[in-house]
């Protein structure tokens, strides 16, 4: 190396070619000959040879699905902030479809007048009994120190309501939030307010968990769908869930390709569920759950219901 | 471009939510690995990912099929990733930690999930010390090329240069590793015998 001649040294970056396979035809030949009659140039390449013992052809770290899953999900959250549209939900999904209008029309049925007040420098209602249906939607937020959620949208002008999670227009319009499939954005927003919300001490409002049950049918979007799961938790608290609504979470907790959701699945499922065989078996299945928190917690839901009731009652 | 890959850019570019994302599953892994390559820790690598995805989403319209588009969004991930390595710099100064362990990664759903994963990187405190003796474009090709047997004509499109210069930061690369990690080989008279 120390005398290496300048024909060598023209040879050196074409070493590094020829280890890569990087070479065209004739000035692989070219180097091949040198090296016949170049011992310098021929120790050089079984360095590299040797740097490829060091540092393997592979990449610098593997990910496994979970992991993968993990990080689209995120990458999903911060797209949906972004705007990006939403995709509909796996057909495997749509064992019962509820039609929105549906959902609008128990929206206007069960509406009454609840409690208000209206944020600073925004008009106020006149008459905060009427229903915004169809309203545009721009900003939903949870405040945590006064638990209260602040709605923003679009009438004739921009109105504001702040009201709790309780109140049935801020339902009304968390609904509406959630059915507007061409806005992923304000969807995504009402689920977060959702979620950050604290339990109701009231039963579970039936049309919000209606409209989430609704997204969980239609949404394809995975973050969406994490933060559906985690709503109805907290809208549903520990009451029973309605029969339809068991059935998909069940499916789900199967189906559901991020280990994230169906780890929020089963544990919605463990803080709502009465005995039953279905669910014995749905979790049975789970013990064998890819994720290794999903196996524990159906492990410690099984031995929690196996403790409490004589298996016999289960089944 | 296959036909399958040129039918899901069309919808995509069409607005079509679903095929973007079918065409970013195609290539995420193997694109959070190159980022995870270039600044050495998966955090990083998904910040850099996400923003690449972002821009990505953004220019589609721009996208024109003269390369694949795991190519493209390669190019735009590895610009993102750069961009944050120079942020990242002035950490750089300072050797490994002690333990010279890549701390293991927690993902978490940024919402708070119970989830929680774990990633570590393949390689040894060495080699990762000897990666980070490159610059960053040195690093860049390397990982493109020795980690995931990219085309120079690939990565040529990748980081947005002439072919000949990427087979210069290769040539580089490859010198300063062999100096930084080919002594002690050598030392210990590992030399296996060249054959192949
Ligand atoms: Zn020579």
């Amino acid at each position: 190396m120390n005398h290496m001649s300048a024909t060598c040294q023209q040879h050196r970056e074409d070493l590094v070619l020829y280890h890569y396979d990087e070479l065209g035809q004739a000035a692989r030949a070219d180097l091949e000959a040198h090296m016949a009659s170049c011992g310098a140039c021929r120790a050089h390449l079984e360095d590299l040879r040797q740097l490829e013992a060091r540092i393997p052809r592979l990449p610098s770290v593997s990910l496994d699905e979970s992991a993968l899953e993990s990080i689209r999900d995120a990458a999903t959250l911060r797209l949906l902030d972004e705007g990006f549209p939403s995709t509909p939900a796996r057909p495997g999904l749509r064992l019962v479809r509820l039609k929105w209008a549906v959902a609008a029309c128990i929206a206007i049925a069960t509406f009454v007048a609840g409690r208000y007040s209206v944020g600073d420098g925004v008009a106020a209602f006149d008459s905060p009994d009427i229903p915004v249906l169809g309203a545009r939607i721009s900003d939903i937020e949870f405040d945590t120190e006064s638990g209260m959620v602040q709605i923003s949208w679009e009438e004739s002008r921009p109105v504001t309501l702040r009201a709790d999670l309780e109140d049935a227009r801020v339902q009304s319009l968390l609904s509406q939030a959630l059915e507007d499939q061409d806005n992923p954005g304000s969807r995504l927003r009402a689920l977060r307010a959702m979620s950050q919300a604290t339990l109701p001490q009231t039963a579970p409002d039936p049309v919000l968990v209606d409209a989430l049950e609704s997204v969980l049918r239609t949404e394809g979007n995975e973050g969406i769908r994490l933060q559906t799961v985690k709503a109805l938790h907290i809208i549903n608290g520990r009451a029973p869930l309605p029969e339809p609504l068991k059935q998909l979470l069940i499916v789900m907790l199967s189906e559901e390709r991020s280990p994230a959701i169906r780890l929020e699945v089963l544990q919605l499922l463990v803080s709502s569920e009465q005995a039953s065989m279905q669910w014995w078996e749905a979790l049975q299945a789970a013990r064998s759950d890819a994720n290794p928190l999903i196996r524990r917690q159906a492990e410690s839901a099984l031995a929690g219901m196996e403790s409490t009731q004589p298996l016999e009652q289960v089944q | 471009m296959n036909h399958r890959e040129n039918e899901l850019i069309q919808a995509a570019q069409g607005g079509d939510s679903r095929a973007f994302n079918e065409l970013v599953r195609l290539n995420d892994r193997r694109i959070l690995q190159v980022a995870h390559g270039i600044l050495g820790n998966m955090q990083d690598a998904s910040d850099a990912y996400q923003e690449g995805l972002i821009r990505a989403y953004r220019n589609l319209h721009t996208f024109r099929r003269d390369a694949a588009f795991g190519t493209w969004l390669t190019r735009i991930v590895i610009n993102q990733a750069l961009n944050l390595k120079k942020k990242r710099r002035w950490k750089q100064r300072f050797p490994l930690d002690d333990t010279g362990q890549e701390a293991s990664l927690q993902v978490l759903d940024p919402a708070s999930g119970p989830e929680e994963i774990l990633v570590s990187s393949e390689l040894s405190a060495e080699i990762r010390a000897g990666l980070d003796l490159l610059s960053d474009r040195e690093r860049t090709v390397f990982v493109l090329k020795h980690m995931h047997g990219y085309r120079l004509r690939e990565i040529a499109v990748m980081i947005e240069c002439a072919e000949g210069t990427v087979k210069n930061y290769l040539f580089r690369a490859t010198q300063k590793l062999r100096d930084a990690l080919g002594h002690h080989a050598s030392a210990s008279g590992e030399r296996t015998t060249s054959s192949s």
